[in-house]
């Protein structure tokens, strides 16, 4: 055994492991500050890649409020649909999943191809939809292998795909008021850019009517799912990642309970079946809108679904304007207009002669000679002997091409406007139009030329450029028969406004209200062949020129050309309770185009408030 | 009689860092290997500590025998491990790439963990019976230490398992240097260490070697490919920021964007849930058993005993210089083990013997 316990042979070799040591040191102090910089200095970075790769975060949509009518009746409501969405990001193996997505959902590979393109052209985190409003059976199926999915051994690879659960709207099986509740759509690209609520694209938004204006009610807050993914892209969802797997409810949107009557609506939608036209039905005391009707429409079932793009294409571009709500677009109001050209002339003294009788009496032979031109009474023969009673009750142009006269335009405006017309009634829909009533000023800021004296006979019987919404005409009629209040019209219960005070006189609303109740009462009136045994009502009736009488005969007729007919009442005719407003586009007279679906609305209404009807 | 000596002379740091290192190593290892969609203690945990069990009554029998006995044991031992090497080379059972298992009936090691302390055993061996007073080794003088080394490690290379050969490359080389060689070697020594290596590269290493080196050179080429492994270790290790996520909590390893985490990669799983203070206090607790290796090997009374020391010494500093080299990114990874925290027997018995062997030198210096 060569053992050396010579000092000599041990202590030199025994100093060098000082040097040893040393150098041992400086190599950890090296790994030392490695860590260093690794975990503190760089930390953040490291923190946040490491972020990157374990979340997920899905969107959940939040359910729509829903839109219920004033007695609790369902108008829309959602149903759950599921989108399949696929975030690139999380995507392992692109053919594989295009393979099982054949297999499993039916996707032909064009459409994949697609969906891959779309990812190579946004953050790879943003979900891309591959379709909207799978099958249940479909959403079924996935949802299974994605929750069975283990390991990679498994046929199927779903990572990346995800089935998103979407409320969708759904309508009673019979809709009513499609185009008044409007339609819920993908958020647009500058509601994107310019919205503080934080939209993200795929977000549902009211796009048109109710949906619309009252979208940051019903809308709701979307929740999130933050998953937790392993590095092979499957989701872990055991105790211990739970801290990290936040799930944010989505926040319901508040249901809205509207002032609207849902079987109301229907008896209205049902008078303009085959026709184009609107009917408004307001509570005259109150301002609720009891009925905002619009025909044409479309299924709103139809369109909450998944339509083709063809389908699409050939509803909005139908010539009928399936989109359009009438009961907002301004028509020429024809003689319904007559009852304010009525009220100018009792409160400026030029029927009573500053209140004196003898009252404004005119013979009507037919028409009116002025400015060289021939005015012509509907009634070809002539009312003959006419006061401003029956001038309303049987619509004697005649007499009130005269009134025009003595009133001029911008005394007429001036009532016009006090009634609402030319202005927003404050409804709240963005559809809804101004509608128009000229004056003198109007027509030089417009068209830089002098009114012409030969316009006010026009402007009196509801022609020339005055254009009012059906809408409108229903609050009017409302304001000259409620003791000249001027309600503003809601579809919201409990939003009812503080009505505006008119400063008519009684008397003469209530001579006009006489008047309107002989419309339909006495056999002379215009609306007698509407009368109804049921309900009583009083109101006008009204037929408003698209077009001369001569330009008409010169396009040799045509259904486009025919009059627009309306009918504007209010019932019952003692204690008014509603207004009514009924227009038929280019249904021809007003007596028998729109009265009749204005009666059957009363009658229904009338029926609604008898005892055994509650 | 041993009873005594026993307990006055242990080396009772040295025993303790030890001991803390294998206690936070099963607690990493129960974290490392969690499977967070079962929950659980894993069975390799138990089977860790089944090894610590059979490791530390090996190092008690070790403790128990004079250590200068072994020293008529190192040929015997040393020819041990070259035959068990040959085997692993022609019948060795492949894993992940490296072909050093051994499987005797229902029990799997690695031979090389063995050739590891014979070839610190047979140096320390060599140095002690060649002493060269007052003067450093001549080129000529290395050739018989050489042979002693590079048998082994041929074998082993011929295993493709880079790891323990470059750790024996430098455990060699540090240990020749520490037994003080002539500049003349330290020059070729350089100058084959440069050509060898690149025609190591060139020619010797298997395409999953290279691809190591070279994602080692640049790891953000190819991020989910080859420099995958290390981007997602310096991800884990930085993610775990100054204090950590909180033990159990590093999911950046749970959810296995980590590879081989329980092995290999155990430090990340630790410096992710403790953050650089942790680490730090483990880096401390290696650094505190090396001083205290170190300073049994200074205090050895004859040379034997001095190059064992610090053979085994070097030989511990070596795997944990070049697994957290590795792990951090500061050298290529080679696949070497951590002493006393990553999961294996074979490594946990080799390291604990090795310990075993210091605590002996410490405790029989009083003996003369």
């Amino acid at each position: 055994m060569a053992q050396d316990f010579s000092e000599e042979g041990v202590k030199e070799i025994s100093s060098r492991v000082v040097f040893c040591y040393g150098a041992v040191f400086v190599l950890l102090l090296f790994i030392l500050s490695r860590l260093f910089v690794l975990q503190v200095v760089r930390g953040q970075f490291f923190w946040i890649i490491a972020s990157e790769h374990k979340f997920k975060e899905i969107r959940i949509p939040p359910p729509r409020g829903l839109l219920l009518d004033r007695h609790g009746q369902l108008l829309v409501e959602n149903r759950a649909s599921f989108d399949l969405i696929l975030i690139p990001q999380h995507v392992h193996d692109w053919t594989a999943v295009a393979k099982t997505l054949g297999q499993l959902a039916g996707i032909p590979e064009k459409l994949f191809d697609e969906v891959k393109r779309r990812a190579g052209r946004q953050p790879p985190f943003y979900p891309i939809r591959i379709l909207d409003d799978i099958p249940y059976e479909i959403a079924a199926r996935i949802r299974v292998h994605e929750a069975m999915a283990q390991g990679g051994g498994d046929p199927y690879d779903l990572r990346g795909v995800e089935v998103i659960p979407k409320p969708l709207r759904r309508y009673p099986d019979l809709p009513v008021g499609a185009l008044t509740l409007g339609l819920v759509g993908e958020v647009s690209e500058t509601q994107l850019k310019n919205s503080p609520v934080g939209f993200k694209p795929g977000d549902l938004v009211g796009t048109s009517g109710i949906e619309k204006a009252f979208d940051p009610v019903l809308r709701g807050i979307p929740g999130t799912i933050r998953k937790v993914i392993d590095a092979r892209g499957r989701e872990v969802s055991v105790p211990e990642v739970r801290f990290l797997t936040g799930v944010k409810r989505p926040v319901p949107g508040k249901d809205l309970r509207l002032t609207l009557d849902r079987d109301l609506q229907r008896v209205a939608e049902k008078g303009l079946e085959g026709r184009s036209g609107a009917v408004v039905v307001l509570d005259l005391r109150s301002g609720e809108v009891l009925v905002l009707a619009s025909l044409p429409s479309f299924d709103p079932n139809r369109l909450a679904a998944n339509i083709s793009g063809e389908e699409w294409k050939r509803l909005i571009t139908d010539p009928r304007k399936l989109f359009l709500n009438r009961a907002l677009q301004s028509y020429p109001p024809g003689s319904t207009f007559k009852p304010v050209t009525a009220l100018a002339g009792l409160e400026e003294g030029e029927v009573t002669q500053r209140g004196e009788p003898p009252e404004m009496r005119i013979y009507c032979p037919g028409g009116f000679h002025f400015g060289g031109r021939f005015f012509r009474c509907w009634q070809e023969a002539g009312h003959g002997s006419v006061g401003l009673h029956q001038a309303l009750t049987a619509s004697c142009d005649t007499f009130f091409y005269q009134l025009g006269l003595k009133l001029g335009v911008d005394r007429i405006a001036r009532y016009a406007s006090l009634l609402g017309l030319g202005q927003k009634t404050g409804l709240g829909l963005t559809e809804e139009k101004r509608g128009l009533v000229p004056t003198t000023d109007w027509k030089r800021r417009t068209f830089g030329s002098e009114w012409l004296p030969g316009e006010n006979l026009s402007v009196a019987v509801g022609q020339g450029a005055l254009l009012v919404t059906p809408l409108q005409n229903a609050v009017m009629i409302a304001t000259l028969v409620n003791g000249g209040k001027r309600i503003t019209p809601h579809l919201i219960q409990g939003q009812e406004a503080i009505p505006e005070e008119t400063p008519f006189s009684e008397d003469h609303l209530k001579r006009i209200r006489e008047a309107l109740i002989d419309v339909v009462a006495d056999p002379s009136g215009t609306a007698y062949g509407s009368r109804s045994s049921i309900a009583t009502f009083g109101g006008k009736t009204g037929t408003a020129q698209v077009i001369s009488e001569e330009g008409r005969q010169r396009a040799g007729g045509g259904e486009s050309l025919k009059d627009h007919a309306w009918f504007v009442a209010f019932a019952p005719a003692r204690d008014p309770e509603i207004a009514v407003s009924v227009l038929v586009e280019h249904g021809g007279f007003g007596a028998s185009a729109a009265a009749p679906i204005a009666k059957a609305v009363i009658e229904k209404y009338a029926e609604g408030l008898a005892p055994e009807g509650k | 009689m041993f009873q005594q000596k026993f307990r006055s002379h242990l080396h009772l740091p040295l025993l303790s860092a030890t001991g803390f290192l294998l206690a936070i190593g099963i607690l990493n290892l129960h974290s490392a290997t969690l499977d967070v969609t079962t929950g659980g203690v894993s069975s390799l945990v138990w089977s860790q500590i089944v090894s610590m069990v059979v490791a530390g009554g090996l190092g008690l029998l070790v403790l128990m025998i004079d250590y200068r006995f072994f020293s008529h044991m190192v040929l015997p031992f040393y020819f041990l491990s070259l035959i068990l090497l040959l085997l692993v080379a022609l019948f060795g059972k492949e894993v992940a790439g490296n072909q050093n298992w051994l499987v005797l009936g229902p029990l799997t090691f690695q031979p090389s963990e063995l050739a590891k302390l014979a070839l610190v055993l047979i140096l320390a061996r060599y140095f002690s019976d060649n002493p060269a007073y007052g003067r450093r080794y001549s080129l000529v003088e290395l050739i018989r230490p050489s042979l002693l080394i590079l048998l082994p490690l041929g074998l082993i290379l011929s295993g493709k398992d880079i790891g323990s050969a470059f750790l024996l490359l430098v455990l060699s080389a540090s240990f020749l240097f520490f037994a003080g060689v002539e500049k003349r070697v330290w020059i070729l020594f350089l100058v084959a260490l440069i050509v060898g290596g690149t025609l190591a590269y060139r020619f010797a290493l298997s395409p999953h070697q290279k691809s190591r080196i070279s994602a080692f050179l640049t790891p953000k080429e190819d991020p989910k490919g080859t420099g995958y492994h290390l981007m997602q270790s310096k991800i884990t290790v930085g993610s775990g920021k100054l204090i950590g996520r909180g033990y159990l909590r590093g999911l950046h390893s749970k959810l296995l964007y980590l590879p081989e985490k329980h092995t290999d990669f155990i430090f990340p799983v630790l410096a992710e849930e403790w953050g650089f203070v942790g680490s730090t206090v483990v880096l401390a607790l290696y650094a505190l058993l090396l001083t205290f290796g170190f300073s049994i090997a200074s205090k050895a009374r004859e040379r034997f005993g001095l190059f064992l020391g610090v053979g085994l010494t070097l030989l511990i500093f070596w795997q944990v210089a070049i697994n957290l080299g590795g792990v951090l990114g500061i050298i290529p990874l080679t696949g070497v083990t951590l002493p006393l925290l990553s999961y294996g027997g074979s490594s946990m018995v080799s390291i604990l013997v090795a310990i075993a062997l210091l605590l002996n030198i410490s405790m029989r210096r009083f003996i003369f």
